[in-house]
């Protein structure tokens, strides 16, 4: 059986993910690392994560399975691991669920600490989602201890979480373009060139993004071994512990107060009348239980109203909303309300007009949308006048796209007279000769099988379930 | 005190020498103690270092 290396994987030398073909997740640990594993999986930290869901579940293999060698060694073992239903990453996040996943970091941290163990890192890549739990997957992080070390993963804690979430809360500086522009986060000096003199004042800045820019800037420091001088001066875990709490106690009081934004408005401000809103959730509702559904996107989700309609007949919704603050609403709005009988769904910002390709490393580090798991149903409602009458996107290309990801679509089109094509035509030249509905009609059953459509009562919306013609 | 080179920090990535020792004085009081001791020896290497 082949064993496909996850692009990824690749930093850590003592271990490496590997995709078996049944689609299974497992992890290749050199001897050392499994050594690391085998002390680590008798603690109780370990145990209560496990069984919290804290951490991502994990057997070892017993099979004769094989990775192929490392360059350096042979592995020495390997484990299973649950696989995660769809792969995120932080840049996707809102503001609520980077601090969610950061305070995970944390918590893995300083139990794993009072039991002499640690994290050898301290990125955000470290955590996935099952639908609204974070999950930490990289178990090879934890290692044991050794007395007078500090925690190796603070500079990519402060980089990947604490700042992002400061820019946030005291800038109202939106951190997903930032973590997507540099996979690494951002660095100390940065952070602290866009505080000003007032956020010097303001909780965590002076010790953690100031002092922090200044250590980092002294050159002299490279000459110098600071770890060695750090268990010199009687460094101990107990001062790894205090950083870890205070940086809980410093998370745990970040607020996002934004202003109001276009789209977290829209539910509110839309022009649907509740006859329009009872018709178009019945009407989503059928097509949600003709079959059973596994991955679902709802695509420009807002308040995710829809997305919780395909959790009740479905496997895994993903919901999408260009918007990070109507994002965040409905984290929190799942977090309060989700029906535990319902699949999870994981809200994710993200923008079908700029999307992320393939970054990192060989541009497949971390992987395009499309390539971390196809959907068998889209949700795409009220969303088609704004991808093509507000940003251009060709009819015919929005259309072609979904066909070809090969998925099946509850999708609405609203004519040139509703008064929110009207507000989105003002001040533009009307040469969208594409965007009407007999076009949309003609396009979408060549590419489709158009199972049933219904024009909602208000009569300028016209919902269609049309299945893809690749699914099985 | 020597602050001879021993890689104590077996990390696969840069950590960086100002967040290793910044970690000392975000750890609460008794940490500062250990960020003052620090930055003695290094005024002492540097001091003995440019003699």
């Amino acid at each position: 059986m082949t064993l496909l290396a996850e692009s990824s994987s690749y930093r850590d030398r003592e271990a490496r993910v590997f995709y078996d073909a049944a689609g299974g997740v497992c992890r290749a640990l050199s001897a050392r690392a499994w050594s690391e594993w085998d002390a680590m999986r008798q603690t109780r930290f370990f145990q209560q994560a496990i069984e919290s869901g804290d951490l991502v579940r994990t057997e070892q293999r017993l099979d004769s399975e094989i990775a192929p060698e490392s360059n350096t060694e042979q592995w020495a073992g390997m484990l299973q691991h649950e696989v995660i239903p769809f792969v995120s990453y932080p840049f996707e996040w809102s503001f609520g669920m980077l601090r969610d996943a950061g305070l995970l970091h944390l918590d893995l941290l300083d139990a794993a600490l009072a039991e002499d163990f640690t994290l050898k890192d301290g990125t955000a890549y470290n955590v996935q989602w099952r639908g609204i739990r974070p999950v930490f997957i990289d178990v090879v992080s934890v290692e044991r201890h050794t007395a007078g070390q500090p925690w190796a993963g603070y500079r990519q804690f402060c980089q990947t979480f604490l700042y992002p979430l400061l820019l946030q809360a005291y800038k109202n500086v939106p951190f997903q373009p930032w973590l997507r522009g540099r996979l690494e986060g951002i660095s100390p000096q940065e952070c602290w060139s866009l505080m000003s003199f007032r956020d010097f004042f303001r909780r965590g800045v002076p010790a953690h993004v100031f002092l922090h820019a200044w250590l980092q800037s002294r050159r002299a420091l490279d000459d110098v071994d600071s770890t060695k001088a750090l268990v010199d001066a009687g460094f101990r875990k107990d001062q790894i512990r205090a950083n870890a709490q205070g940086l809980k106690r410093l998370l745990s009081g970040l607020l996002w107060s934004p202003p109001a934004s276009v789209w977290s408005e829209y539910a509110d401000a839309n022009s649907y009348s509740a006859a329009d809103r009872q018709q178009k959730e019945t009407f989503v509702r059928s097509a949600v239980h003709s079959r059973r559904w596994g991955l679902v996107w709802d695509v420009g989700c807002n308040t995710g109203n829809y997305s919780r309609i395909a959790a009740e007949n479905s496997e895994q919704v993903v919901a999408f909303d260009a918007d990070p603050l109507a994002i965040e609403r409905l984290y929190q709005s799942l977090k309060s309300n989700h029906d535990a009988r319902s699949a999870p769904i994981l809200p994710l910002v993200n923008n079908l007009v700029d999307l992320s390709g393939g970054l990192g490393w060989r541009g497949a580090e971390r992987k395009a949308l499309v390539e971390r798991g196809r959907p068998e149903l889209t949700l795409c409602l009220a969303l088609v006048h704004h991808l093509v009458i507000g940003h251009g996107v060709p009819l015919r290309e929005l259309l072609t796209w979904f066909a070809e990801l090969g998925t099946s679509l509850v999708i609405e089109f609203v004519s040139k007279d509703d008064p929110m094509v009207q507000q989105l035509l003002r001040g533009r030249r009307d040469n969208y000769a594409d965007y009407e509905p007999a076009v949309f009609d003609q396009l979408l059953s060549q590419m489709f099988d158009v199972v049933r459509t219904e024009t909602l009562a208000s009569g300028t919306r016209k919902l269609y379930f049309a299945k893809s013609r690749s699914a099985s | 005190m020597q602050l001879v080179s021993m890689e104590l920090v077996l990390a696969y990535f840069d950590p960086g020498s100002g967040s290793l020792v910044l970690q000392s004085l975000v750890g609460g009081t008794a940490g500062c103690m250990v960020f003052g001791k620090y930055l003695w020896a290094f005024v002492k290497e540097r001091f003995r270092g440019r003699k």
